[in-house]
């Protein structure tokens, strides 16, 4: 089976990208896939949210030539933490393109990176290293402008020709409809960017639960809300 | 209170503005892809060879150079282009490889991250061959040659940082005068060790030789003598101009007074001894 590779990308912070990540790699390998999240975030948090030890060497050592090994989360769960190394001199002079080939011979069936809020040459990484992007969105303008810079550099990219995720979806996070923000931001992405499917991943605090307890999201709950909804996204992800 | 806005709007302004913020998105790129040029280090692996050296690798500074590269490191970045491909410094990329093979435990000492510092320019070799070339001959003639007397200087200061003229490998707290040097004016530590022991010879003599005019013009008759001497083994040419034929019988002449004022200032120089 050929390897998917997922960006989770927001530019804006605190939007719901790594507990996006962490709960949809604990969704896929509950689907016997073999998943390896690869965090490009400087604050390393996607191995802490997976019980796994974030000051590990990880991402930051693969990029400078390294082979670190990757963390077990859960079987069939893996992570390559981020961390403060990642905001060095050497990474940010790194080619874009330079993830990409790094992780090409890698053995799993599915790579999720969590890409960083703000950094963009670590976000780009990410997305350059991806076949599908994930950009995630509250119900709030800032994350809807983060939004819609990533998009348009995606858009850029495909329009160039150059490598990088082919397809990609919103992912509106923490989603609660009974506000009138969260009901309108669904209306106003599908008038700002028609052609581009959204998935909604509602309010569940068993999503921020597992994260805090340090809980891959289906061994925490596996019937939760959250759950549910990240499996629509996974469904999207492997069929299109 | 304000009154609050209809929250489809807020929404749209956002996305305009993240449309109106993805011009200097694209500029910021743009420009941190030209900063990447910039780039101050590169694993040893990542730093390729360039298919065709202007001369030949001098295996001797090759190895003395890995000789200064472990004791100092190294000093000036190998210069390559924008894919890691070297445009200049082939005999010390030689000399990390060298070091790196014979010498693992140095090398990591100098080199713990694996990194090797390069100078990256920002062009592609394979696209502007005719640049490479000039930056590898440039490079190579940028060398300055230092004066016996400037290596001197050097070494007096380098003595005066604790360095010693040792053989072999320091000891601790210790630091190697020859190797140091060589690497700092990028001649050979050989070269280095020749003019040092010359220094120490002359340094026994009351005075600099060389500093005598009558010596100095000695020198240069022999040169003139030895010169010509070959000048006339040469075969004759066919065809031959007037002045170089005037020359030609000029010649046996011209090397007998050469070769008497050779004898001359001999004789001057041993009765002043």
């Amino acid at each position: 089976m050929a390897q998917t590779r997922i960006a989770v990308a927001a530019r804006k912070g605190g939007v719901g990208k790594t507990s996006i990540a962490c709960g949809l790699s604990s969704v896929m390998a509950s689907q016997g896939k073999r998943v390896l999240v690869i965090d490009l975030d400087p604050q390393s948090n996607a191995a802490y949210v997976l019980g796994t030890n974030p000051t590990a060497p990880g991402t930051a050592d693969l990029l400078s030539g390294g082979s670190p090994r990757a963390l077990e989360a859960s079987p069939d769960l893996y992570v390559l933490p981020g961390g403060p190394d990642l905001a060095g001199h050497t990474i940010q002079s790194l080619d874009p393109e330079d993830l990409a080939d790094a992780v090409t011979s890698m053995d799993y069936d599915v790579l999720i990176f969590d890409c960083p809020p703000g950094v963009e040459y670590l976000e780009r990484l990410g997305l350059v290293a991806a076949d599908v992007a994930l950009i995630c969105t509250d119900a709030h303008p800032l994350a809807v402008m983060g939004a819609g810079r990533v998009i348009n550099e995606l858009k850029l990219r495909q329009q160039k020709g150059r490598r990088g995720a082919k397809r990609w979806a919103l992912a509106l996070s923490r989603i609660d409809l009974r506000r009138s923000m969260d009901q309108s931001l669904d209306q106003q992405l599908a008038t700002a960017y028609p052609a581009i499917d959204r998935f909604i991943v509602r309010q569940d605090s068993a999503i921020s639960w597992a994260g805090a307890e340090r809980v891959p999201l289906i061994k925490y709950d596996p019937n939760c809300k959250g759950a549910k909804d990240l499996q629509a996204i996974a469904n999207w992800v492997f069929n299109g | 209170m304000a009154r609050r806005r209809n929250s489809a709007d807020l929404f749209a302004e956002a996305t305009a503005t993240a449309d109106a913020i993805h011009e200097q998105d694209q500029a910021a790129a743009a420009k941190s892809e030209q900063e990447r040029s910039q780039k101050t280090k590169l694993p040893l692996s990542q730093i390729r060879a360039r298919e065709t050296d202007t001369r030949p690798l001098d295996p001797q500074h090759v190895t003395n150079l890995a000789e200064s590269i472990a004791a100092l490191g190294l000093i000036e970045p190998l210069v390559v282009d924008v894919k890691g491909v070297l445009l200049a410094g082939g005999h010390r990329l030689a000399a990390l490889h060298a070091l790196q093979e014979t010498n693992l435990e140095i090398y990591d000492q100098q080199f713990p991250d694996g990194q090797i510092q390069v100078h990256m320019l920002g062009f592609d070799a394979d696209q502007e061959p005719e640049r490479a070339l000039q930056v590898e001959l440039a490079e190579n003639e940028k060398r300055v040659n230092y004066t016996r007397d400037q290596i001197e200087r050097l070494a007096e200061r380098l003595r005066s940082l604790n360095y010693r003229e040792i053989r072999g490998r320091p000891k601790e707290g210790e630091k190697a005068l020859g190797p140091a040097l060589a690497v700092a004016i990028g001649v050979s530590a050989r070269y280095v060790r020749k003019v040092l022991s010359e220094q120490r010879q002359e340094g026994r003599d009351e005075k600099n030789r060389n500093s005598v005019p009558i010596i100095q013009k000695l020198r240069l008759l022999k040169k003139i003598e030895a010169a010509l001497n070959e000048l006339s083994e040469l075969p004759e040419s066919e065809q031959i101009g007037r002045s170089e034929s005037a020359l030609i019988k000029a010649l046996p002449a011209f090397l007998a007074n050469v070769k008497g004022s050779v004898k001359d200032i001999d004789s001057a120089v041993h009765q002043q001894k």
